[in-house]
């Protein structure tokens, strides 16, 4: 730094391991006994206290605290989608089908009918639970709004409900009977004899009137004609020949489904099991065997469960056996929650 | 750290590694074999509090810190030349530890911005970038004050006949 022979001084007081300075050498040595040796003065940590597991409190405090925004959040949401003064009207907006921006802005109230034209659909505001769809040509009147039960009666038309909210708040009632939201996306249109045409987009759809009832899980179909039991849930993605046999096994009565199982039987596959087994539950007892037969064979049941027990009576069997297969739980509609989202509806 | 989580062999470890560094920032303020005693003090604070350190890397700067500290501390309730006369006639080797003793009194006599850079170099050998990280210095500091501080005690120890 200061002058050119200081340079090797300079080099071996940066790096001890260079080349070495007799100079810094000789002061090294007179300061050698003053060197430090750790291993001849041991630390003697056994009395010492130990050192405490870190627990880094800040972290946890903050995932705790923003656990809890979160939950009071989700709380208050909930409650201000589920909150409604009974007999409150609804907002709609009117759009026509010719012109997509002309809209106008209406209200639904109770007993007072909406009926579209052809040229006419609306977009109704479920309260604060949903909404719903309503194609051209429809008719649909308002019938109770309260904070736990909204219904609605569909005479005509098609109508898409999307929905969040616990099972049983919203639901239609058709000339065939009632469907009932259990938290999820559905289609279902009322033709002009009076037929409930059900396909369900996510969730579950409860169909049911005087003569008996059906569960429709997520990506499956169902019809309700009047004065007939609801049909049982038919996958989308099932054969043509397997739909239309079920179908007619169901629309025929005894002698008809006698003369389709075999189709029946023959086209079913794995994923068909569910509709096996619900039309097992409401077939006449010597029509039971097959169809579960053949659904042991796609499914097997669980330990407890046997075709012999189920054809002899035992009900819960076949519901132990349902509750195996790959659907969606009932129960559990929050798990939905995306159907909530503004931009999905 | 596995040190933090009370495994006192990674501690031991650490004693080894940097027992000479805190050592070297204590006997650049403090006599000799307090200077020791002192070290030992330092480490088993450490080990005690090692739980608030937030970021295992910063370790040697931390101890650094706490050696610092503790010979301030030191120094205010022991006057420093009382001390280091009395031990220095004290010991086994008279002749060596009187030579050492007055050479580190050549060190304490210096500004204090080059003691701990010559105990650390001198004293335990530690390297230029090794001085850098435990002073919290940038290298080109430590260059220059191994460069003046040297040229300093080569002085002093020149009027003292060495």
């Amino acid at each position: 730094m200061d002058t050119e022979q200081d340079r090797p001084i300079d080099d071996y007081l940066w790096d001890p391991s260079a080349t070495s300075s007799p100079e810094v050498e000789a002061v090294e040595r007179q300061l050698a006994p003053l060197r430090f040796d750790s291993s001849k003065r041991p630390l003697s940590l056994e009395a010492a206290p130990a050192v405490r597991p870190i627990v880094r409190l800040r972290p946890l405090l903050a995932i705790a605290a923003t656990l809890a925004l979160v939950a009071v959040g989700t709380g208050a949401i909930l409650s201000w989608r589920l909150a409604w003064r009974t007999g409150a009207a609804w907002t709609a907006e009117i759009e026509n089908a010719s012109q997509s921006t002309a809209r106008v802005e209406t209200r639904l109230t109770v007993g007072e009918p909406l009926q579209l034209t052809s040229t006419n659909s609306a977009r109704v505001n479920i309260a604060r639970i949903g909404t719903m769809q309503v194609a051209p040509d429809s008719a649909i009147t308002l019938t109770e709004t309260t904070a736990t039960r909204h219904r609605v009666v569909l005479d005509r038309g098609s109508v898409n409900v999307r929905i969040w909210a616990p099972p049983g708040m919203f639901g239609l009632r058709t000339p065939a009977g009632m469907v009932r939201d259990l938290g999820c996306v559905f289609d279902l249109t009322v033709d002009t004899e009076g037929t409930a045409h059900l396909h369900v987009d996510t969730g579950w759809v409860e169909m049911d009137n005087d003569f008996g009832e059906s569960l429709v899980p997520a990506g499956a179909v169902a019809l309700m004609r009047r004065l007939s039991r609801p049909g049982v849930p038919i996958f989308e993605d099932a054969s043509d020949a397997f739909a239309r046999a079920v179908r007619a096994a169901q629309d025929g009565g005894d002698a008809a489904e006698r003369r389709e199982m075999d189709t029946i039987v023959r086209t079913a596959r794995r994923h068909d099991t569910l509709t096996l087994l619900m039309l097992a539950n409401v077939s006449a007892s010597d029509m039971k065997r097959p169809l579960l037969t053949r659904a042991a064979e796609l499914w097997p049941p669980p330990q407890g469960v046997s075709v012999d027990g189920i054809v002899a009576g035992d009900r819960e069997q076949l519901w132990k056996w349902h509750s195996t297969l790959d659907l969606p739980p009932v129960k559990n509609w929050w798990r939905n929650w995306r159907d909530a989202l503004p931009w999905r509806r | 750290m596995a040190a933090q989580g009370g495994d006192r062999d990674a501690f031991a470890e650490l004693y080894a590694r940097f027992g000479r560094c805190v050592h070297a920032i204590l006997i650049a303020r403090v006599p000799p074999d307090a200077a020791a005693d002192l070290a030992q003090d330092v480490f088993l604070h450490a080990w005690a509090t090692l739980r608030s350190l937030r970021n295992a890397a910063a370790f040697p700067g931390w101890i650094a810190a706490i050696a610092r500290h503790r010979a301030i501390d030191f120094v205010r309730r022991a006057p420093l030349e009382v001390e280091l006369d009395e031990r220095a006639a004290s010991r086994d080797e008279p002749d060596l530890r009187a030579q050492a003793a007055e050479a580190l009194a050549a060190i304490h006599g210096l500004p204090e911005t080059y003691r701990e850079t010559l105990t650390l170099r001198l004293i335990e050998g530690c390297s230029g970038r090794e001085i850098a990280v435990l002073c919290g210095l940038t290298e080109d500091s430590v260059r220059v004050n191994l460069h003046r501080g040297f040229k300093l005690l080569r002085a002093r120890l020149g009027e003292h006949g060495h």
